[in-house]
């Protein structure tokens, strides 16, 4: 029965989609960003299943802010100069707790996902557990769907709320059961983002560029068109900044 | 003159200045100082003394449709919009439910003193940008993008290499600028720039009337593009040199719209300022992030002014990249 329990926590604060070692075709011919298409070999590794909520992220604020081991060096630094991090009142953006957290820095939610025992995934990771498919362009496939977490105006006008859906609710989840992979807020990635990343990466478990100015944000969000929104588009954001329609999830070494 | 322009936008002319007939000595205009810098005149800056604007729905003179109302009352027998007096701000509960700040109140701001670009970004200079950063390409996995729109190399045509970038979002925009040292303009800022002072009271940066030779605008009706202006799109940048600012900012109006680095909410309480002048101004304004909406400004090749005259004023989502949305970079002025 304790063991039972035990398992039963365990799945609840870690609740992760495990993917095995295995390649996959990365890319897509879609931008120029995102090609040369080319085979990528990836070690086996654990995803969230959901983006991470408001209410784990505070949790992680009120019990891990102040502790330096969860903090890079340079994560230190940022978040010294931020006390309470960046969007402290912008976080919840008037939703409730069980929607994913906003307006983090990239410093912010890789010290998050330390403290929870892993790291942000890579954009190899990424990109193999949203779309197991290959070629499909959308978590679950090919096609435009109702109740996604994406605006099918280029400038909606009626945007007037952070409109995205609780992490753990998504009608379209994709074939491993990853929710929100495309759409609802972009993710956080680990990689440094260079639009010529692919014509010089590793084909083994690649980590992107070694330094860069901006990193990779993936997947699209309650704000963009659905051609923002597809398992490859890649887009560069300023790590020290955060925006009302970027959160992250965390990935998991499998040894 | 475009050539030593575009020569000194690209940082690789120092014959500019002396050739560019562009600066010249400071002059008073009405109630407005103007001092075209020598120094930042060679970078493609304008360096401006700063002034009071009224931020918000503009008041539109009847005559602004260009046709036959003469002006009844004297501008300088118009009253001036009331100044209104808000506290100090504090962080209201939810900033951003945003309508694109259609519901604004007029507030008037107050502007120290600042650099400008004199024209919007090249795509010459944006590629500089692109070859030097590894950043993403101004392109849209869209249909509509693949008509001539979208990039897919850093090698700008030369035909195209002095039109502004468009394709960008207001976060590619931010990162340019930056890039190049500077930030973009506040929204008060660019609209001193390019509409002078509330005292000057201008609808079109050269003055009341609205002229479709002057600006590089759109029409009305679908496919909205419009050539009579001798464009159907984007023009090199500095081809209505008579539809100058009073600064000689140009193409503010027409050409590509502006980011500006304010977002929008539906009321001032968010504004940041550096405290109230006498009037009660706030004084360099400013709209931080996070938010849904950005400030844009001036219209575009895409857009008709003729029958929106205050309508240059709008609101777009921060993320998306479109054909007519371009940007210029401001920067504090370097003490001493």
């Amino acid at each position: 029965m304790f063991t039972a329990l035990f398992l039963l926590l365990a799945a609840t604060s870690h609740d992760v989609v495990q993917v095995s070692a295995g390649s996959f075709e990365m890319g897509s011919v879609r931008a120029p960003d995102e090609g040369p298409i080319h085979s990528v070999d990836l070690s086996a590794y654990a995803m969230d299943r959901q983006e991470v909520s408001v209410a784990k992220y505070e949790e992680f604020v009120r019990l891990a802010w102040s502790d330096d081991h969860v903090w890079s060096a340079e994560g230190r630094q940022w978040r010294d100069a931020h006390p309470g991090g960046l969007g402290r009142h912008f976080r919840s953006a008037d939703r409730s707790d069980d929607h994913p957290v906003v307006s983090v820095s990239w410093f912010e939610a890789d010290a998050y996902c330390r403290w929870a025992g892993g790291r942000l995934p890579t954009e190899a990771e990424w990109e193999r557990a949203a779309c197991p498919g290959n070629s499909q362009r959308f978590a679950w496939g090919d096609d435009l769907r109702e109740g996604v977490r994406w605006a099918i105006k280029n400038d909606p006008m009626g945007l007037m709320t952070v409109d995205t859906a609780p992490v753990s609710q998504d009608s379209n989840p994709n074939p491993k059961g990853l929710l929100h992979m495309t759409g609802n807020v972009w993710e956080w990635t680990a990689d440094w983002y260079h639009r010529s990343t692919y014509a010089e990466s590793s084909s083994k478990d690649p980590k992107g560029p070694a330094e860069g100015r901006w990193k990779t944000i993936r997947g699209g969000s309650f704000m963009n068109l659905p051609s923002y929104c597809t398992c490859t588009h890649r887009e560069p954001a300023e790590p020290g900044l955060g925006r009302l329609t970027l959160g992250f999830r965390c990935a998991y070494s499998s040894d | 003159m475009r050539l030593f322009l575009g020569l000194s936008l690209l940082g690789c002319s120092d014959s500019a200045q002396t050739v560019d007939p562009a600066p010249e000595p400071t002059v008073e205009l009405a109630s407005t100082k103007v001092n075209v810098d020598l120094q930042f005149s060679a970078v493609g800056m304008i360096r401006i003394e700063g002034g009071i604007v009224q931020l918000g729905p503009r008041h539109v003179p009847s005559s602004a449709h260009g046709g036959g109302t003469p002006e009844t009352i004297p501008k300088s027998k118009q009253p001036l919009p009331q100044y209104i007096s808000l506290p100090d701000t504090t962080l209201p509960a939810t900033p951003w439910r945003s309508r694109g700040g259609l519901g604004l109140t007029p507030r008037m701001a107050s502007v120290t003193p600042f650099l400008i670009d004199k024209t919007e970004v090249t795509q010459a200079a944006y590629a500089q940008f692109l070859d030097g950063t590894g950043y993403r390409l101004p392109h849209v996995a869209e249909s509509w993008a693949d008509d001539g729109w979208n990039w897919n190399a850093t090698i700008v045509d030369k035909d195209k290499s002095l039109h502004p970038v468009t394709m960008v979002s207001f976060h590619d925009a931010h990162a340019y600028c930056r890039w190049r040292g500077k930030r973009l303009p506040t929204e008060a800022e660019w609209q001193l720039a390019a509409l002078g002072s509330a005292q000057d009271r201008r609808t079109f940066p050269w003055g009341d009337r609205y002229q479709g030779d002057r600006v590089n605008h759109g029409r009305m009706e679908s496919p909205n593009f419009d050539g009579s202006d001798g464009y159907d799109r984007t023009a090199p940048v500095g081809s209505f040199s008579s539809g100058n600012s009073i600064y000689g900012l140009e193409d503010s109006f027409g050409n590509a719209w502006e980011y500006t680095s304010d977002l929008r909410v539906g009321d001032w309480s968010w504004a940041r300022h550096d405290g109230f002048d006498a009037q009660g101004a706030m004084v360099n304004a400013r709209v931080p992030g996070p938010g849904l909406r950005v400030a844009v400004r001036g219209g575009s090749f895409y857009f008709d002014f003729e029958p929106h005259p205050g309508g240059e004023w709008s609101a777009f989502v921060p993320e998306s990249r479109r054909k007519s949305a371009g940007f210029r970079c401001a920067a504090d002025v370097k003490p001493g």
